[in-house]
């Protein structure tokens, strides 16, 4: 536990897919911050989102707050948010909330990213 | 037989008298309503508890919930109030968390809207899915995920029980074979 989030933003060439590469704790003193720039880079063009959870190792319902309300705005913009690389400690919650198969989720960001082309 | 697929749809329940609200044997502290300490406070808390309890960082990550809910929602994050803690890991994990605020008010409205949103899980009905997949009002920020009931509703597999004033909730969490972790 240290509280710690890094965010890594790339686009990908030619599928166009902004991916966040999410690493350390996604949890209720990240997520507002993780929330506002996600949902503020759809608004401004951001169609195809891809999150990879890979090296994420804590996750709070705050966190999950902030992929529900990204992906509420993707598809009020008409775009896609998936998640890719969800190990079973970031799953769990995913699961006691029901939340599962509101999100398109793939093991890894390869077979992610040929999803959306 | 024909129809279609109804989900049992689990509530959360006042009620005052409640054995989950038993203190007998139970760790005790108390705790200032700092929200920045959230995560500090719920480690003190499990750190002792079984591996076999922790199942990864997800006891931690639920009783974290419940303090953060008395923290910023039943005390408003106001440094007088104290949040008090019971708990126990003998055989199951057992809390009780009792802040200082009002009570959580909207109790009934919750156990609706989760009815309404297990109703749309069932009748596949993706868009009042997407509108109802968090619970939000307007006293709602962007540090609140509007899943954490959601989600401890299930997790406390055998109860979560609320007092009269709703300032204070009792949980429990049992486990396969629960009875054999020293």
């Amino acid at each position: 536990m240290n509280g710690l989030l890094t965010v890594t933003v790339e686009k990908t060439d030619p599928e166009g897919v902004v991916v966040y590469i999410l690493e350390g704790e996604l949890d209720l003193h990240e997520a507002a911050g993780f929330k506002q720039k996600l949902i503020a880079d759809i608004k401004e063009g951001a169609t195809k989102v891809l999150l990879d959870l890979t090296n994420l190792k804590y996750i709070d319902s705050s966190g999950i707050g902030a992929m529900i309300g990204g992906l509420q705005t993707a598809v009020k913009s008409g775009g896609k948010l998936k998640i890719c690389g969800m190990n079973d400690s970031i799953r769990k919650p995913f699961e006691l909330a029901n939340l599962i198969k509101f999100f398109e989720i793939f093991p890894d960001r390869a077979s992610a990213l040929r999803s959306f082309t | 037989m024909t129809g279609k697929k109804r989900s049992i749809v689990k509530k959360l329940i006042v009620d005052e008298y409640n054995d989950l609200f038993d203190t007998a044997d139970m760790e005790y502290r108390e705790f200032p309503s700092d929200y920045s300490q959230v995560r500090v406070f719920t480690e003190e808390i499990v750190r002792n508890a079984p591996e076999a309890f922790k199942e990864g960082n997800l006891l931690h990550q639920q009783v974290s919930e419940i303090i953060k809910n008395a923290i910023k929602h039943g005390n408003k994050c106001d440094p007088s109030k104290k949040v008090k803690v019971w708990w126990s890991f003998k055989k199951r994990v057992r809390l009780i968390v009792e802040d200082e605020g009002e009570g959580f008010q909207d109790l009934e409205q919750w156990n609706e809207f989760l009815r309404r949103r297990q109703e749309a899980i069932d009748n596949n009905d993706f868009e009042t899915y997407l509108a109802l997949a968090s619970y939000r009002t307007e006293k709602s920020d962007d540090s609140d995920g509007g899943n954490s009931l959601i989600a401890a509703i299930e997790y406390w597999n055998g109860g979560m029980v609320y007092n009269k004033k709703k300032n204070k909730v009792g949980v429990v969490r049992w486990y396969t074979g629960g009875s054999e972790v020293k």
